[in-house]
């Protein structure tokens, strides 16, 4: 267990690799870089200066070929852990994506479990009554959640909310906190904004989940070890959270590390609409803006946590299925 | 009749020649805010008198004295938004002012005066005495040299500004003492003054605080620590307008000659500026100004949210990043945000710039006819554009500076903007483009679709109007597909000459002659000949290529020349007037619908804030009124 652990980090090391020379090129790929948009803006505001640019291109190294300026990049972040820097902020990145990052764990992270707590019950009780009202219920839910757009829910709510309220319910903090020190205050102010996030973007999760989870059981329940687990006198509940539940979990531990990703792209549109101030948002406006290393970054270190969410969903799936093993040689 | 909210300041009202008055001789000691008071009491900051220089600039509060305190709440976008705050704050040495319904001037601001020779070649500025940096460091010609020395220039962290030069040769800046330098140009440079008032030339730095960033002062180490101390990679990026060192938005030490200086800078979700607490100003009562203590800046994603905002009440004072199509959306929640949508009127145009010399050669012939393009115009119905798409709001038009513009030449604005469809019609048979093809639409001369490709930026257009455009012209048989691509792309489009029609908005329109680009066809953005247009700026794009012989751009051009380099600005003027005659006997755009209201969102504890201002980017937006007397009503 602990050497295929250990081979399995030696092999992030390739794909990392692969993924950041990828993504670098991806977001060099539209015409332009961060000066033209930088001339643009210039332009719009009547005050374009070429010297200005000529003068950043080279100072920014915009003028190298996409090779040297792809190794310069990595080696600054392999031997200092530097993530190079923000044009468009003038800072260096990784001064400006911390907290960014850890609000979309942390809400990324609430969601998932929120999503859980929420879809294996429902998708349980589901399995076991099916066509029962109760199934009906969560199933038209289901389905309706499923097939609204994360954003229009999201206005919807927001709309609501402020018709019906008078509040504010978009960001993650209120004014008078944005800007405080972390305190018990802060923390109980972001719980009091995270429901909607967490609504939002855990309908759909948790409407497909509770379909495939309904699936997974009903299959499972079928099966003739549980008529024997039956017939050998275990309580009912014993009977399917032992055995088909556990069967049923499989593929949901197997999507982990599929599902940050998604939850993460799914947050973009999201958290641009509820202006939410993580991850995403701020990827798009660096793309849009061709901050590169900044987009670089992000990109990068949403592929270092899919490649640990993958590596904990093969974890967990050898703890939970023992008909899962390993070759030791 | 003016009244003050406080009584503990003076209740009597003053009539509005005290200002003048004032100038001389102040008459009563000054008043502070009380956040300044605190700290004076506790010994930490200086008496106002101290404080303010001998002879203060007296700003006129448009309804009534204020009251100190409160915080102006503002959005943001992100980094490349700090010309948003900055309009609110500009340190210039003379400033915009509206005088009347449409006429503007310009006023010395952090200069107590300046002079012009006869011939436009020397300009003296005085400085205040006592004038003082935010820090409380004096400002004197020392700190004027050492911008124009150490700041901008060749080998220097920043470009000669085009302002400073006048044909080919840089202005030459002396100081005579302290307090008096001249500017001195070898050719008359007629539009200097209005244009200090509006390029982004302070033409001053705080040098007892940046010489410690500059190689000219400090060592190689020194400037690397300083690099490091900011978190930059080098010196050079402590320096400019995002510089972390020089830029006032994100460095909080650096002096100003602000009302406000930053003191929460970006990356925050929430920028916060504060009083300057040296700033040189005061109302006509003697209080400092500026009225309000802070002003924060939330940072929004999209503009639903500040839309949101708004209807909850949580905006104070803004124009920028508020529709025009949004107002219904304003007007409606106006009582429940508790704030009052205040229109200014707007000087932009929305045209279409047929280029002359696309590279589709057959088009380009076609765009060179003067009958082509006026078809173009009268098939277009305004009138049904303004009622769709602007509400009935903006005025029907062609593309030529709008009434409340300082140079305004009726037949241009006139010209060519009715709706006509059988002269239209007529005019196109009468060029020969009289066979069609299966669908009606008219053929080219070399047998193709006449079709037109009008390219457009997302961030500028209003696409249900180019649609309603494609309607019109298929009403008389010229076919047109709408190409949306992105403002970058957009650029490169044009530097490339890859545009046959584009879409943008003639702007700047309060004194075109600033900026004059779009009658010269020299600004790419909106040019109606790229290829001319590169051609006179001799910039060596390959598709360059000279006007024919005889042709009116000749007149342009030479006549923009000499209206630049005329003695007097009234001269200049009235070489602008020839100009916009020049393009009035043949308009070469097609200016669609202008003037459209600008929106601000005014909540109703916002104070001092006049209506029915015009708003351009060359009298600097919501900065052609003195920002320091709004102020916060309890």
């Amino acid at each position: 267990m602990t050497g295929y652990i250990v081979r399995r980090i030696l092999w992030f090391i390739p794909t990392l690799l692969a993924v950041s020379l990828v993504s670098f090129a991806i977001i060099q790929l539209p015409p332009g870089d961060y000066l033209t948009v930088l001339e643009s803006q210039m332009g719009a505001e009547g005050d374009y200066n070429p010297e200005v640019v000529a003068r950043l291109r080279e100072r920014f190294g915009f003028d190298q070929p996409f090779m040297v300026q792809y190794g310069k990049w990595m080696w600054a972040m392999l031997a200092h852990g530097d993530l190079g820097y923000s044009f468009e902020w003038r800072v260096p990145v990784s001064s400006l994506i911390g907290e960014y990052l850890a609000l979309t764990v942390i809400v990324t992270a609430a969601t998932l479990i929120a999503t859980w707590l929420i879809a294996l019950p429902i998708g349980i009780y589901s399995a076991v009554r099916p066509y029962s009202i109760f199934d009906y219920i969560a199933t038209i839910l289901g389905f309706i959640g499923k097939a609204t757009p994360n954003f229009l829910l999201a206005l919807v709510l927001m709309w609501w909310a402020f018709d019906t309220f008078g509040a504010d319910v978009s960001g993650l903090f209120s004014p008078e906190y944005a800007n405080a020190p972390w305190s018990w205050a802060k923390v109980r102010d972001l719980i009091a904004h995270m429901w909607l996030p967490l609504i939002v973007l855990g309908t759909s999760g948790a409407a497909s989940l509770i379909r495939q989870m309904r699936a997974n059981v009903l299959d499972e329940l079928q099966k003739p070890y549980v008529e024997a687990a039956r017939a050998q006198g275990l309580p009912e509940w014993k009977v399917i959270l032992r055995y088909p539940v556990r069967v049923a979990l499989n593929p949901f531990l197997s999507t982990i590390g599929s599902s940050i990703p998604e939850l993460f792209s799914g947050a973009v549109t999201t958290a641009i609409v509820l202006n939410l101030p993580m991850a995403g948002p701020m990827l798009l406006r660096a793309l849009v803006s061709q901050d590169m290393y900044l987009a670089g970054s992000f990109i990068f270190l949403l592929s270092v946590f899919t490649l640990i969410g993958t590596l904990i969903s093969d974890i967990l799936l050898t703890l939970v299925d023992p008909r899962i093993r390993f070759e030791e040689s | 009749m003016r009244t003050t909210q406080v009584p503990r300041l003076r209740t009597i009202a003053l009539p509005m020649g005290i200002a003048l008055a004032l100038l001389g001789t102040p008459a009563f000691s000054f008043e502070e805010a009380p956040m300044l008071a605190e700290r004076v009491a506790a010994g930490t900051l200086p008496n106002v008198d101290e404080r303010l220089p001998k002879t203060p600039r007296v700003v006129t509060p448009y309804d009534e004295i204020g009251v100190y305190g409160g915080t102006w709440r503002r959005a943001f976008t992100g980094a490349s938004d700090d010309r948003g705050p900055q309009k609110l704050m500009e340190p210039r040495i003379v400033r915009f002012v509206q005088t009347g319904p449409e006429t503007f001037d310009i006023e010395p601001a952090w200069a107590s005066s300046y002079e012009t020779n006869e011939t436009s070649t020397e300009f003296t500025f005085h400085i205040r005495e006592g004038l003082k940096w935010s820090d409380g460091h004096p400002v004197t010609t020392e700190d004027v040299m050492f911008y124009f020395e150490d700041v901008v220039g060749d080998d220097n962290p920043w470009p000669w500004p085009s302002l400073m030069e006048q044909g080919d040769s840089r202005a030459v800046i002396s100081a005579a003492d302290d307090l008096t330098f001249t500017v001195t140009f070898e050719q008359p440079s007629p539009l200097f003054i209005t244009r200090l008032g509006r390029e982004y030339v302070w033409m001053a730095s705080p040098k007892h605080y940046l010489s410690q960033f500059h190689p000219s002062y400090v060592s190689t180490d020194e400037l690397a620590a300083a690099a490091s101390a900011f978190n930059v990679e080098g010196w050079q990026d402590l320096w400019g307008r995002r510089g972390k060192a020089q830029s006032f938005w994100l460095n909080p030490d650096v002096p100003t000659l602000s009302a406000w200086t930053v003191k929460t800078p970006p990356p925050s979700e929430q920028v916060i500026f504060e009083r300057n607490p040296y700033y040189y100003a005061v109302d006509t009562e003697g209080n400092q100004l500026p009225y309000i203590d802070q002003i924060s800046h939330d940072l929004f994603q999209d503009v639903e949210t500040l839309n949101l905002w708004v209807a909850q009440g949580r905006i104070d004072l803004q124009q920028r990043h508020m529709r025009v199509g949004n107002f219904p959306f304003f007007k409606e929640n106006e009582s429940s945000g508790s704030y009052e949508v205040v229109v200014w009127n707007g000087l932009e145009v929305d045209t279409l710039w047929p280029n002359q010399t696309t590279s589709d050669t057959v088009m380009a012939e076609l765009f060179q006819q003067a009958d082509f393009r006026e078809a173009l115009n009268v098939a277009i119905d305004r009138d049904t554009i303004n009622e769709i798409v602007f509400a009935g709001l903006a005025t029907p038009m062609q593309a030529g500076p709008p009434k409340g513009s300082a140079i305004f030449n009726e037949e241009l604005v006139g010209k060519w903007a009715g709706y006509d469809v059988d002269r239209a019609n007529e005019l196109l048979d009468g060029l020969g483009l009289t066979a069609r093809d299966d669908d009606g639409f008219r053929l080219r001369p070399d047998g193709d679709t006449l079709e037109i490709v009008i390219t457009t930026a997302l961030f500028a257009s209003d696409i249900n109007m180019l649609e309603l455009i494609n309607e019109f012209w298929s009403d008389v048989g010229i076919k047109t597909s709408l190409d949306v691509v992105e403002r970058t792309l957009y650029l490169d489009r044009v530097n490339a000459n890859e545009i046959m029609m584009g879409h943008w908005p003639m702007g700047r329109a309060a004194f075109f002659l600033i900026d004059a680009g779009s009658y010269a066809a020299t600004l790419m953005d909106n040019s109606w000949a790229n290829a001319w247009g590169e051609y006179q700026l001799d910039r060596g794009k390959s598709f360059a290529v000279a006007p024919p012989k005889d042709h009116m751009i000749y007149d342009v051009w030479s006549t923009l020349d000499a209206a630049l380099t005329a003695g007097t600005q009234e001269e200049a003027i009235a070489l602008g007037a020839d100009i916009l005659a020049m393009h009035a006997k043949a308009p070469n755009w097609v200016g669609v619908v202008g003037a459209a209201p600008n929106l601000f969102i005014r909540s109703n504890r916002m104070g001092n804030f006049p209506a029915g201002f015009i708003r351009d980017d060359i009298t600097r937006d919501i900065g052609i009124i003195p920002t320091e007397q709004l102020y916060i009503k309890k």
